[in-house]
């Protein structure tokens, strides 16, 4: 597995912050407050450490949000909210009284929609910079405990970037967690991409 | 397809969804069958015009901002039904407005960048889901103080809904013969196959044994019927993944015409978690929210059937009834907290101590507990009577203003026959509430057994002989 | 032509943004964070300040705040990823005297520059 220099890592998180930017502006319209946004943090994650490193969050349940793509590279790129935030952010979005036997189907397709926006605005943000034609699959949502729904997703020679990016809708902080999945193959072909476009 | 622009239009008109293309300049390129149905708008009359004066609300820049990168070829948009249910007005016959799920995705035209929205009407499953979300709630409400029946029906339910609500549509289509000629991603990941691998194989492949053949008699009758554009008939059938296990599926079928060429497109999507919360909530519908065992519906249901089946193969059926002796006196001496636990101690005890494929355990009712023994002869049921007794008496509950035992006890009634056609399932139900009664007027704690012909007369209770 | 300073905290975009206004021939100047943006302000004297918004140790608002408060005449163009409607307003009502959404095109980096300079009072 390649290594990714500190001025990739650079490059790699502002073309994140242009996406976070962009969901930023398309979530300020639906949900009418301001987003505050913070710097997002990467981390590479070696295949030994993933699973572990992934599954040790102090979080009972999580809703997720998976987009497949392929192209010159390969993987997942996700959206993880602790249940927490995700109930704010729907509590939000979904402004009148919800009747208690519909919140689940209420629930199920607002993180999807809000998923999409995040996940579109990244990895178009990133296609776009890094001049690659990706194509995708639909976006598909899940809720369950972390270790249960990451486990199926997460290959022995997966390579992941964990990226996070918090941000803080008015006075609620909702935080939202994107993960970005390769195999290793992949990776490495994230890297020369990303090395091509942005320092080339 | 392999053909031009003419096969697209067909196969669009063909699909059992609205369709609508828009060029990079915002114009209608093409608008389906489905989209005229429900809009009322001829595609003569939209074509070639702009979104903007077709569905204003469409051209709005919240939508632009997010359809606009799909052009050149960004991730897909999705508009769920929760947030833009109605994002092209429009209602159906009955008056409702169109709940719809629509999902944006690039297209190249000609070398020309277009975006493709796929519009579903989801207002029947959104109703259907409500129904079965009220279901779900039934049987809530029915064990709503059993924190642990209701923990793990929330965290399975929840899960299969939110699974069952993100299903993406898998397109096939095949001609007459039913060699496959296209087949979507979608496609791919609900079968296992590449579209490669399946491109020119017959449809059967997609299709378990005792369907293939069924599938080709279908696809005659279908072709001789003559029926054109039968859009949007949906029915459930069982598809045939690369692996070979077989799942349930949703499928509409439609057909189109291309000069004297017959193809069919399906439209399909993978139930197997629809069915499974189904089997889940009717599973939670027949437990005792108390003990946990079968209740007393899933006892009605398994003794009709397995009276049908034991008159069908000429095999004995046997019955036990069973009931805690001097229970109201255990509730008045230790309370009804402890009650609760001796009811489930006992129940686990008895369920515990059936195991083949087919006996069934449940709470009949209070303090009353039934087992049911397919294919077993009344000795053998009389024997299995005697081991819970003695299993439930090893419990050592102890019981003080008992008056029969120091500790927890019961009666048991066993009745066994083969069913036939002069009698009905009541009648055992019968034999063994005597045989219990038996037990009770003959000092409680043991077993009772009417023998076959016993209906002559009111009952005939033994006292158990290994006491 | 001018002298430029350039704040921002990724160097990805210090370099992108920096390649297009030394390739149009103007002087560079570059800071981390708002920070060290005002102490180049201060020794520097540029002609003009573009400067990202969402930043580590001080970000661009309160930059933005603390200029106002020195009384400081150099235009201020603001580059930032953030898109929200009410991010420019409020830029806009510190004393930017505009805003580009990251990442800009290069024309439209040196026009919105152009009109900068030719609005300051330099």
């Amino acid at each position: 597995m390649v290594q990714l220099s500190d001025d990739l890592l650079d490059a790699l998180r502002e073309v994140i912050n242009i996406g976070v930017g962009k969901a930023a502006g398309t979530l300020n319209e639906l949900l009418g407050h301001h987003i505050v946004l913070e710097v997002p943090q990467v981390v590479v994650l070696r295949p030994e450490q993933i699973v572990n490193h992934l599954t040790q969050r102090p979080y009972d349940s999580i809703s997720l949000v998976v987009l497949q793509f392929s192209g010159q590279f390969s993987g997942l790129s996700t959206l993880m909210f602790t249940s927490d935030s995700a109930s704010k952010l729907v509590d939000l979005l979904v402004r009148e009284e919800t009747p208690l036997d519909e919140l689940d189907a209420i629930k199920t397709g607002t993180l999807t929609e809000v998923g999409n926006i995040l996940l579109n605005a990244v990895m178009g943000s990133m296609a776009n910079l890094l001049g690659s034609r990706l194509s995708y699959t639909i976006p598909t949502y899940q809720e369950g405990p972390l270790a249960v729904l990451l486990r199926p997703i997460i290959r022995p020679e997966s390579a992941a970037l964990e990226i996070t990016t918090r941000f803080t809708v008015q006075s609620r902080q909702i935080t939202g967690e994107f993960l970005l999945l390769f195999e290793v193959v992949s990776f490495d072909a994230f890297v020369a991409v990303l090395h091509t476009a942005l320092l080339g | 397809m392999s053909s031009g622009s003419d096969t697209h239009m067909e196969l669009l008109d063909a699909l059992p969804m609205g369709i609508l293309v828009l060029s990079e300049d915002l114009l209608v390129r093409q608008w389906n069958r489905i989209l005229a149905d429900w809009t009322g708008l001829t595609p003569e009359q939209v074509i070639g015009r702009p979104v903007a004066q077709v569905i204003p609300s469409l051209a709005e820049p919240r939508y632009l901002a997010r359809i606009n990168p799909v052009f050149s070829g960004g991730p897909p948009v999705l508009f769920s039904p929760q947030l833009h249910p109605h994002l092209i007005p429009c209602s159906r016959a009955d008056g409702v407005a169109r709940i719809q799920q629509t999902t944006v995705t690039p297209l190249l035209v000609h070398g020309m960048n277009h975006v493709l929205l796929a519009v579903q009407d989801v207002t029947d499953l959104v109703l259907t889901a409500r129904e079965s979300r009220q279901l779900h709630q039934q049987a809530l409400g029915d064990i709503q103080r059993r924190e642990q029946a209701e923990e793990a029906l929330q965290a399975g339910a929840q899960r299969l809904r939110a699974i069952v609500e993100n299903t993406v549509e898998a397109i096939i289509v095949i001609n007459q013969q039913g060699v496959i000629e296209e087949f979507n991603p979608a496609a791919e990941r609900i079968f296992g196959y590449g579209a490669e691998e399946v491109i020119g194989a017959n449809v059967s492949l997609l299709m378990p044994e005792p369907y293939r053949s069924e599938h080709d008699g279908y696809l005659q009758r279908y072709l001789a019927s003559g029926e054109s554009h039968i859009i949007g008939v949906g029915r459930e059938v069982t598809g045939r993944r690369n692996d070979g296990a077989t799942f349930p599926m949703h499928l509409a079928v439609g057909r189109m015409e291309l000069g004297d060429r017959v193809t069919f497109v399906g439209v399909l999507h993978d139930i197997t978690a629809q069915k499974q919360l189904e089997e889940h909530l009717r599973i939670l519908s027949l437990k005792d929210g108390l003990t946990g065992i079968y209740n007393r519906r899933a006892f009605d249901e398994g003794l009709e059937k397995e009276w049908r089946r034991g008159r069908r193969q000429n095999a004995p059926l046997s019955l036990i009834l069973l009931d805690i002796d001097f229970f109201k006196r255990y509730n008045d001496t230790y309370g009804h907290q402890a009650g609760d636990a001796c009811l489930k101690t006992v129940a686990r005890k008895v369920a515990a101590s059936v195991h083949r494929p087919g006996d069934l355990a449940a709470r009949y009712g209070g303090e009353e507990f039934v087992v049911l023994l397919p294919e077993t002869p009344l000795d053998e049921a009389r024997q299995i009577a005697e081991r819970i007794r003695q299993a439930v008496a090893q419990l050592a509950i102890p019981h003080s203003s008992s008056g029969v035992a120091p500790v927890i006890s019961i009666s048991l009634g066993v009745a066994g026959m083969v069913p036939d056609r002069q009698h009905n399932s009541e009648a055992l139900l019968q034999h063994a509430d005597r045989a219990l009664y038996g037990a009770k007027s003959n000092g409680r704690n043991r077993v009772c057994v009417t023998r076959p012909g016993a209906e002559v007369t009111p009952y005939q209770a033994e006292p158990d002989a290994s006491r | 032509m001018a002298r430029i300073l350039h704040v921002d905290d990724s160097s990805f975009s210090r370099l992108q943004i920096g390649k297009v206004l030394k390739n149009a021939g103007h002087e560079l100047l570059q800071a981390e964070n708002g920070r060290a943006g005002l102490a180049a302000v201060q020794e520097q004297s540029p002609n003009l300040i573009i400067t990202d918004i969402l930043m580590p140790e001080m970000d661009g608002i309160v930059f933005l705040e603390a200029l106002r408060q020195l009384g400081n005449r150099i235009p201020v163009l603001v580059i930032t990823a953030d898109v929200q409607h009410d991010t420019r307003e409020n830029c806009l009502a510190l004393g930017a005297v505009g805003l580009l959404n990251k990442p800009p095109r290069d024309e439209e980096l040196l026009a919105a520059v152009a009109q900068a300079l030719g609005q300051g009072g330099i």
